[in-house]
């Protein structure tokens, strides 16, 4: 059994949109926490650019599905990629509509496809089975997405 | 963002925010991708790659989507330079053209509540 908390990042509500992260299993920190700390060091200038379009699209533009790589994951569950204009460094995430965004972990991309890179593809994985346990939740209405992007409910979930 | 280079960063907004403003043209005026990438002669993944929030565009293709859009991406917005100090209905009895010539009229004409109306402007302070 696996237990998640969802977790709004403050740094980036600035009015158009609302971004969570996912902190698994009562960590301190979550997937977005320890994406910038594995990065920030080799690949600073990828993320640099990663972290201002999260900054431009929740603070002016919205989650518009252009910005992203869409269908990351399976038919339905919201999994796409942001990444560096070059296409190195990439962050999954769950996209819901233009108003809410939770970031998960990812990499650099070194190979043709995420699913020859052991350390995209679990974070992948990971982000499917958060898409999964939020899309139930959502169901039996244990957490609702608020007009403004905000969630309410019982934001830890146990799947 | 401690070492984030600020030029860098407001490229990377700018062109975000280019590509938002193609973006919304585009839905508002329901037309697709596809349909604009045939009226300009480019593939459909180009058009996708402008929408990206990425690509660096040239003048040229600005202009270029500009006149197959019928649209200006550099329209000066009067509302920055001016600001409203009276909403006229135009169709009340009594007033008169005239009585704008002192002032600043927008070219703005808004139609509501029965009214045909022109806003009275003057320009905000430096």
């Amino acid at each position: 059994m696996k237990k998640i908390e969802l977790v709004e990042l403050e740094e980036f509500r600035c009015g158009a949109g609302r971004v969570y992260s996912v902190a698994v299993d009562d960590a301190d920190f979550t997937l977005y926490d320890r994406f910038v700390e594995e990065n920030e060091k080799d690949s600073t200038e990828e993320l640099v650019e990663i972290m201002t379009k999260l900054n431009t699209m929740s603070g002016r533009t919205g989650f518009t599905d252009s910005f992203f790589k869409l269908n990351e994951g399976r038919p339905g569950d919201g999994i796409c990629a942001i990444t560096d204009w070059k296409g190195k460094l990439r962050l999954y995430c769950i996209r819901f509509g233009n108003i809410l965004l939770v970031l998960g972990g990812g990499g650099p991309k070194s190979t043709r496809t995420y699913q020859e890179d052991p350390k995209l593809l679990s974070e992948n994985l990971l982000l499917r089975s958060v898409s999964d346990a939020m899309t139930e939740a959502i169901k039996e209405k244990d957490i609702k997405i608020n007009e403004d992007g905000s969630l309410s409910g019982g934001l830890v979930i146990e799947f | 963002m401690a070492t984030a280079d600020p030029v860098k960063v407001k490229r990377i907004e700018t062109r975000m925010l280019v590509a938002q403003m193609l973006h919304d043209y585009l839905g508002l005026r329901d037309i697709s991708q596809q349909s604009l990438a045939g009226k300009m002669g480019k593939q459909p993944s180009e058009v996708s790659k402008w929408l990206s929030g990425d690509h660096n565009f040239t003048i040229d293709t600005l202009s270029d989507i500009g006149y197959y859009l019928d649209m200006d991406f550099f329209a000066r917005k009067e509302t920055s330079l001016f600001r409203c100090i009276e909403e006229i209905e135009l169709s009340r009895p009594g007033i008169r053209a005239g009585e704008f010539e002192s002032l600043r009229v927008s070219q703005c004409v808004f139609v509501g509540n029965n009214y045909t109306t022109k806003k009275k402007l003057e320009r905000c302070p430096a």
